[in-house]
């Protein structure tokens, strides 16, 4: 029996839906298959791990990102949530507070940031776009004023631990993206929570006559993912030593891009926490690929644009 | 079992991987190969420093390699990049950070094998780079609190040291533009009266809708001091469409092609010119000697001029590199 042939019998390669429900993750095997030809350092284990570590940040941030999105919204104030945790992290840190009240002042703080979000939509009946928008503005400026405009330092033995160290070859940096995969893998698909929340993206009215505190889901989600913004705040703090009150927008943007490369719907009720992180993965993998070859920095945008693109015709082939 | 063809393949790939770097690293260790990684290239200023590099690696004969993040606040992108190139046979690092701390964690296991590292244009935290252990074999840049000095006491000779002036600032938080600021305000103090300064984020379009505010709310301002020459621009801009050109001195640092020529015209009163392009040019030079095991200065300044419409031609002929003299460690490029 041919190689073919026996890969067919496994993997329904002629099935569209096939296609379709894992275009990230065949997308990845294909830039990673391409890339390894054209250089010699794409599968080295370093660079493997440099690949991985790159992309920790967006993962959690594409995570927060499916909470909102599974539930049929979307969050833009990430670009101001993520820079506005980092401030705090970096003031109750500097304030000698120490490091674990550090990091739970900057998971709450994002998660206010969340809730608000969440109450904003749920009970004054905005639309998430226009809300999260702007919170967007409201927490950028918030940013700035409590770092008075300035980045500052944050240094602590932990964070550069969590930022460089290893368990044997395993980075720490990405274990703590891959726990947050994993949670939110369990919590959409072995939860009752979970069941609730893809019923109210799905479909809010059905939900709502199952007797599903649509609402309150949807605060719900928000706080989740505010939260989740306050773990890549930290993340960003250990990566660059610091705290800088700029807005991020290239996380936000790319953020949205993973989870909709990952196959989820912006409709909302599809959740694929795979999907996500396959996203999150082509897209850091692009960048680390033309940066090996040299290629030049205005055509890397170009082709992570086809490619999500690309991913998006693909999923209209979706089971 | 039998190790499955992906794993077989993907060891024979990492081995041969490995053999290659090697290999590369040790083939000619008198000569540098050169990464360096500035913040983004839609601004001329990094392009300039980009492209003097590479003219100086030509001229070497020293391979260059030059990335840049998406924007100027992209911290992330930028950390990636420096990642990424962490793991190819380049011996020796020069980068331009986005603050003060923020490519400080990827340089680490850089630094840590004894690569040399040089940092360009915007000095990182002292403190910071001490407290992480981070080894910095130069810095190489311009005195940015001197160029926001040379702009404050054109202004103050322009204005006959009396009048209302504004500010336009970069980025919040971004250290050059707080040094010129600083700079720009001390030597103004008790004689300008500073009646707005609000932050522009380096962009020409933000400056021109702040510009007008601030001649709304001031019709009686005589003086804009930018941050960078794109505001700069943005300014003169807002300033010619409320008819008041030469009423109103304008003035920005950089140096890029358009302000001096904008300078020619008389739009824009004066820009501090930096060389970015003789930065690029010194990094690699510095690289060179560094990696040939001899000394560099720790601290190298590159050279600033307060260009006029006196000199603007002359500063638009030998545009990027600098039409006067100045001491470079290395010898005049």
């Amino acid at each position: 029996m041919t190689v073919s042939a026996r890969v067919a019998r496994y993997l329904p390669l002629r099935d569209p839906t096939f296609w379709g429900d894992n275009a990230a993750l065949i997308g990845l095997i294909l830039i990673g298959a391409g890339f390894s030809v054209l250089s010699p350092y794409f599968l080295t284990w370093g660079n493997i791990t440099a690949l991985l570590v790159s992309a920790s940040i967006l993962i959690v941030l594409a995570s927060a990102q499916q909470f909102t999105i599974v539930a049929a919204g979307i969050d833009l104030s990430i670009a101001a949530n993520l820079p506005w945790t980092a401030v705090v992290f970096g003031l109750v840190f500097n304030a000698g507070w120490g490091i674990a009240t550090a990091i739970i002042a900057a998971i709450l703080a994002g998660a206010l940031v969340g809730t608000i979000n969440g109450l904003i939509i749920a009970r004054l009946k905005v639309t998430d776009f226009i809300a999260t928008l702007g919170m967007l503005g409201v927490m950028s400026g918030l940013a700035l004023i409590a770092s008075h405009g300035q980045s500052f330092s944050v240094f602590s033995g932990f964070l550069q631990t969590l930022a460089l160290d290893a368990i044997g070859p395993i980075r720490y940096f990405y274990l703590i993206a891959l726990a947050v995969v994993i949670a939110a893998h369990v919590l959409f698909k072995h939860t009752a929570f979970g069941t609730h929340v893809l019923a109210t993206g799905g479909n809010r009215e059905a939900a709502r006559n199952m007797g599903i505190p649509v609402d309150r889901m949807r605060v719900a989600v928000y706080a989740i993912n505010g939260a989740l913004v306050g773990v890549a705040g930290v993340l960003l703090v250990a990566r660059t030593g610091g705290a800088d009150p700029s807005i991020a927008t290239n996380e936000l943007l790319t953020s949205i891009a993973a989870v909709v490369l990952g196959g989820s719907s912006l409709f909302g009720g599809r959740a694929s926490m795979l999907g996500t992180v396959a996203g999150a993965l082509v897209l850091t993998t692009l960048l680390n690929g033309f940066t090996l070859l040299q290629v030049s920095s205005f055509y890397q945008p170009i082709a992570v644009g086809l490619v999500v693109i690309a991913a998006a015709v693909l999923s209209r082939f979706q089971k | 079992m039998k190790p499955s063809i992906f794993f077989r393949t993907f060891a024979v790939a990492t081995m041969a991987a490995g053999v290659l770097v090697a290999g590369m690293a040790s083939a000619a260790p008198d000569k540098a190969n050169v990464a360096i990684v500035v913040r983004d290239f839609s601004n001329p200023y990094w392009q300039a420093l980009r492209d003097g590099a590479i003219a100086e690696g030509k001229k070497l004969g020293v391979p260059v390699t030059v990335q840049a993040g998406n924007n100027e606040t992209d911290t992330v992108g930028q950390n990636n990049k420096i990642s990424t190139m962490a793991n190819q046979p380049y011996n020796c690092y020069g980068v331009v950070p986005v603050n003060g701390t923020n490519v400080i964690t990827p340089l680490l296991p850089i630094s840590r094998r004894g690569t040399p590292i040089i940092n360009l244009d915007t000095a990182l935290d002292a403190k910071a780079v001490k407290q992480s252990g981070l080894k910095l074999a130069s810095f190489i840049g311009s005195d940015n609190s001197q160029a926001g000095h040379i702009a404050a006491e054109h202004m103050l000779e322009a204005l006959d040291g009396k009048g209302k002036v504004a500010i336009l600032e970069g980025i919040p938080g971004e250290q050059n533009g707080i040094h010129r600021e600083k700079a720009f305000r001390k030597a103004v103090k008790g004689k300008l009266d500073i009646v707005q300064a609000t932050p522009a984020d380096y962009k020409r379009s933000k400056a021109l809708s702040k510009t007008e505010a601030i001649l709304r709310a001031h019709p009686d301002i005589k003086g804009i001091f930018a941050a960078n020459d794109l505001m700069g621009l943005g300014a003169a801009r807002a300033v010619l469409n409320a008819g008041k050109k030469g009423q109103i001195t304008v003035i920005s640092i950089d140096g890029v092609t358009e302000a001096i020529k904008a300078v020619k015209k008389g739009t824009l009163s004066a820009t501090i010119s930096q060389y970015p392009y003789a930065e690029g040019e010194m990094a690699v030079q510095a690289c060179q000697k560094v990696v040939q095991g001899k000394q560099v200065p720790d601290d190298i300044t590159s050279p600033i001029k307060l260009i006029t419409q006196d000199n603007a031609d002359q500063a638009l002929k030998a545009f990027p590199k600098p039409f006067f003299s100045f001491t470079d460690p290395f010898g005049q490029p």
